[in-house]
């Protein structure tokens, strides 16, 4: 073995060196040949003739004896590549036309898959990522989707459960204000609040100092804090003494104990780290709707999630007969384990994927126009082809030669195509709304590169392979003639015909899908929310209650807050909430109603539901524009020691007193025999999309806030701008909040408007972006189909002369030819729409009440195809019909 | 299938005569094409156009081992040597084709 690549490489290095060696041997030989032919009596001609006769083939033995050389294949390589080259600079147009088509193409495949790679592939940047899992609730049979674990159903988790090996709490979604560098503002920071344990779970090491301790977790020792690597660069230039230096935050002075490394970023965004902890009531094991805690754990090494997620099924059994009046029989409560990676890109998923797909699509069009186009130059390359076969070469050899050809031109419009897409990518980016996770790690790396050298021999080789096998069945005979309607030139047009026929059923495809998505995102977007989002600012506020112990200090910063709001000149109507719609987090509970028995809960009417329950501000309704149908809104006399009172919504309303007035009728929180108060309805307001517009909510239910201590800690305040702009208040309400106390810091400022669109923000990238590849294909389609044409009116250019020397006018060639043209784009619509029906089912999950086969739709989008299509023959079909039949019968 | 098994007979033959050929000394290709032809009476003739293709297969196998040098009357030619490997592949093909002719012709005696 050594030795062959020995020969091989000596060989191929000093390959000219090793031909004339061969020459000399074989010349040597032969001239001895000759001069025994001599010394038998021939003269030194016949001599010289009959020793090379003798010999068997000069060139055979040359080439045979090359082959013996091994690694045979390389030096074709090359030889391969360097006529290839020439042969594609020689046909510059078709090979500047094809580069452009596949660089597209590629370099759309590449810009996708950088992001797929970004979000999907890459693992995290955490000790053994794929053990790490986050911890959900659910309840099936109500369909909701996951929920976040209260305090007390969190505690259950880590005391009956054995697969974990670390668990931890954290909150993300907040900034805290950070005392000014020196006059000025406060500086907003985004702030992680994570309990000690988080850094357990995911293995990470500070780059200084050190992580919390658990004894940090309390009232009282919680004024540490931990910087992130950015943070620390920034304000304290990367110096070792940062660590033990004080830092105030809202107001409060706390000590910072480490920094951690670059790229840890968890929760995501988050530049400063603060212990998280919890009020002794939270631990209330009856107090288990409260449900805000988002749950990080590590699966104990050896422990699949299947089987965690066994022990979580007994577990949520357990606690249903437990606790039957926050878990009834026909609401089983269920913890689900999510791998965490899936937890932050899931929902990118389905949308990544159906554009991966996609852009495959877009790329199978180029390469069936690609081999379009060299087909129509296998025609002038007829004879090189025969000649060459003739000359003793191999058809697998004039085979790989052309692959070589292909896969060249392929690699060349890789190149190209890289560099288009890190510009497709920058633009991608830029359009993308910053809600979406992990996309700033897209970037053309290893996988990235190999992927786009992978996908340009594939291309290589998918649209080179027609041709070339056309190619190697030439007939020598048949080619060397002059004429040009040979059977091959029938073949060809065979081969081009399908072709087309194949990208029109793509491109119609790829119109379906971009079709059906349009239309469920205009459903999608005029869903009544159930408020009006127009002109409504809002912010969020965290009151600590550490700096405010006091319910009645709580209450008095919150109204001073409303008034102050409502004192704006811009602003029309001031209100609070407990969690602005479409915001995360969730807080539900049961909800029973008095009327009839309490009784058999067999009766699916029984009187308790599940419900969504907030706690309002008066005046949020009015805000926020939800109609309020019945009744009244909750107004200043609402408060502590006063009668308890709700408002519910209309599905809440419906579910409990379907027949009858809900005003004044009372229900309670908790199951008929909870101890809770009872509360009197007294209004009711239009139904709200809670959690994302294509989902319903379940039954809602309103509590004035000022009537509970428990619920004035984290509060949403949205303001209604009598302008109409949410954005010009933004400075005004700041300075409002900031009037009442310095160092409280609101954060998410936004208007409602934007909330609503980002719930949606997802969809409509991908709605983009589908609509640019279909607009591509149809183009690509367009282009293939207009080729064909021109080429068949060339190739008929003679026929044509007939047929009007014969008398056809020009509607009858215009005629004849818009009828061929017309025939190819049927059957490749026709295709299209078998492929669809099949392919759009694909798309059901992401679509809103459209059907994935909706015939509006897919005979809409065929018919704009055919009707491009027949145009990018009428251009061709023009040229026929001016045919000059002196001249056309004249050529050839 | 028949042709290719029969060609590939001849070359094993070929590579044996060659190597063995080769044991007392380095030649070149012609003489390589005399000494087969002579030794065997005239009875086997060797074709060029398939000698060299075996003598560079044999080198590319590592059982020979080729350098230039000068022929009688001073001119360049291209010699071949045995190597160690040659020699043991020598060994062990004269063994098989002794076993075979052996066996062949006891059935053409006996059967």
């Amino acid at each position: 073995m050594l030795s062959m690549l020995k020969t091989a490489l000596r060989a191929l290095l000093r390959r000219s060196r090793a031909e004339r060696e061969l020459d000399d041997e074989l010349r040597y030989h032969i001239e001895r040949q000759a001069e025994q032919n001599i010394r038998l009596g021939m003269s030194p001609e016949e001599a010289r003739q009959a020793a090379l006769k003798s010999f068997g083939g000069v060139e055979q033995a040359k080439e045979r004896s090359r082959d013996a050389r091994g690694m045979r294949w390389l030096e074709d390589l090359w030889q391969d590549l360097r006529y290839g080259a020439r042969t594609l600079l020689k046909a510059p147009n078709i090979t500047l036309t094809a580069l452009i088509t596949l660089s597209l193409g590629i370099g759309a495949n590449t810009a996708i898959f950088s992001v797929v790679n970004a979000a999907l592939l890459k693992p995290l940047p955490y000790a053994e990522p794929e053990r790490l899992v986050m911890v959900y609730g659910e309840f099936p049979a109500l369909k909701t989707n996951q929920m976040r674990l209260s305090r007390p159903e969190y505690t259950d988790f880590q005391q009956q459960t054995r697969s974990f090996a670390a668990s931890g709490v954290f909150d993300g979604t907040g900034s805290a204000n950070l005392a000014p560098h020196g006059g000025g503002e406060p500086e907003r920071v985004e702030r992680g609040m994570v309990t000690p344990e988080i850094f357990a779970v995911l293995q990470a090491a500070p780059l200084l100092g050190r992580v919390f301790a658990p004894e940090e977790a309390q009232a009282g020792r919680d004024d540490v804090v931990l910087l992130s690597h950015g943070f620390w660069q920034r304000r304290y230039a990367g110096k070792a003494d940062a660590v033990g230096q004080k830092l105030t935050i809202s107001g409060r002075s706390h000590t910072i104990i480490g920094v951690m490394p670059p790229g840890f970023a968890f929760p995501p965004k988050a530049e400063i780290w603060q212990p998280l902890w919890f009020p002794k009531e939270h631990y209330d094991p009856q107090r288990r709707g409260a449900r805000g805690l988002e749950v990080l754990a590590r699966l104990k090494p050896g422990v699949s999630s299947v089987e965690a997620q066994a022990e979580l099924d007994w577990l949520g059994a357990q606690l249903t007969a437990q606790y039957p009046q926050n878990y009834g029989a026909d609401r089983r409560y269920r913890m689900i384990v999510t791998p965490l990676l899936e937890d932050f890109v899931g929902e990118l998923k389905p949308a990544l994927l159906l554009l991966a797909g996609a852009v495959g699509f877009v790329l199978l069009i180029a390469c069936a126009n690609v081999a379009n186009l060299l087909l129509a130059r296998a025609a002038t390359r007829r004879q090189e082809m025969a000649v060459r076969l003739a000359l003793g070469a191999g058809r697998g050899r004039l085979m790989r030669q052309l692959l070589t050809e292909s896969v060249l031109l392929a690699g060349a419009g890789g190149a190209a195509g890289l560099l288009l897409a890190t510009w497709g990518v920058q633009l991608l980016l830029r359009f993308a709304p910053d809600n979406l996770p992990r996309l700033g790690a897209v970037d053309l790396d290893g996988r990235v590169l190999a992927f786009t050298a992978l996908a340009s021999l594939l291309t290589g080789v998918i649209f080179g392979l027609a041709p070339a096998l056309h190619a190697a069945r030439a007939d020598v005979n048949e080619a060397l003639r002059e004429s040009g309607r040979t059977g091959a030139g029938a073949r060809r047009q065979r081969l081009r015909n399908a072709f087309v026929v194949a990208e029109i059923a793509l491109a119609l495809v790829l119109l379906a899908g971009a079709g059906l998505t349009l239309k469920s995102f205009w459903r999608l977007q005029a869903v009544e929310p159930g408020f009006n989002s127009d002109g409504v600012l809002t912010m969020r506020m965290l009151l600590p209650f550490t700096t405010h112990p006091q319910t009645s200090q709580r209450a008095a910063f919150f109204r001073q807050v409303l008034e102050r709001l409502r004192a704006i000149p811009g602003v029309a109507a001031a209100g609070a909430v407990s969690r602005i719609p479409m915001a995360p987090g969730n807080n539900s509970g049961t909800m029973t109603g008095e009327n009839s028995a309490a009784g058999a809960s067999m009766n699916p009417n029984a009187p308790q539901a599940e419900t969504e329950m907030r706690w309002a501000s008066p005046e949020y309704f009015q805000t926020m524009g939800i109609a309020l149908l019945r009744g009244r809104d909750f107004n200043g006399a609402d408060v502590e020691g006063t009668l308890p009172v709700a408002i519910v919504d209309e599905s809440f309303a419906r579910h409990f007193y379907p027949n009858e007035d809900p005003i004044g009728k009372r229900i309670k929180r908790g199951g008929p025999h909870s101890a809770r108060p009872w509360k009197t309805i007294v209004g009711v307001v239009r139904s709200v999309r809670n959690q994302r517009l294509d989902a319903t909510s379940l039954p809602q239910a309103y509590f004035p806030v000022f009537q509970e201590a428990d619920e004035m800690f984290n509060l949403s305040f949205a303001a209604r701008a009598s302008g109409g702009d949410p954005l010009a208040l933004a400075q005004s309400v700041r300075a409002a909040v900031l009037a009442v106390d310095r160092n409280q810091p609101i954060f998410d400022v936004k208007p409602l408007r934007q909330i609503v669109a980002d719930s949606i923000s997802l969809k409509r990238l991908a709605l983009l972006l589908l609509s640019v590849f279909a607009i591509v294909a149809l183009l690509l389609a367009a282009a293939g189909i207009y080729g064909v044409m021109a080429y068949t009116v060339t190739q008929r250019t003679r026929e044509i002369g007939i047929r009007m020397a014969m008398g056809a006018q020009t509607r009858d060639v215009l005629r004849l030819v818009l009828r061929q043209g017309l025939t190819l784009t049927c059957v490749g619509v026709a295709l299209g729409w078998l492929a669809a029906l099949g392919l759009t089912r694909l798309l059901e999950n992401l679509l809103y009440g459209v059907s994935a086969t909706d015939p509006l739709t897919l005979g809409g989008v065929g018919a704009l195809l055919a009707a491009i299509a027949l145009l990018a023959c009428y251009l061709p079909a023009r040229r026929a019909a001016k045919v000059d039949p002196t001249a056309a019968l004249r050529t050839e | 299938m028949g042709k290719k098994k029969k060609t590939d007979m001849l070359q094993g033959m070929l590579d044996l005569l060659i190597l063995r050929v080769l044991r007392h000394g380095p030649l070149n290709g012609w003489d390589i094409m005399q000494r087969i032809q002579v030794v065997s009476g005239e009875v086997l003739t060797v074709i060029p156009g398939s000698l060299y293709p075996a003598l560079h297969r044999l080198e590319a196998r590592g059982l020979v081992a080729a350098e230039w040098g000068a022929s009688e009357n001073n001119r360049r030619a291209k010699f071949y040597k045995l190597t160690a490997a040659g020699k043991k592949q020598l060994d062990a093909e004269w063994k098989t084709w002794t076993r075979f002719s052996g066996a062949v012709e006891l059935i053409l005696r006996d059967a």
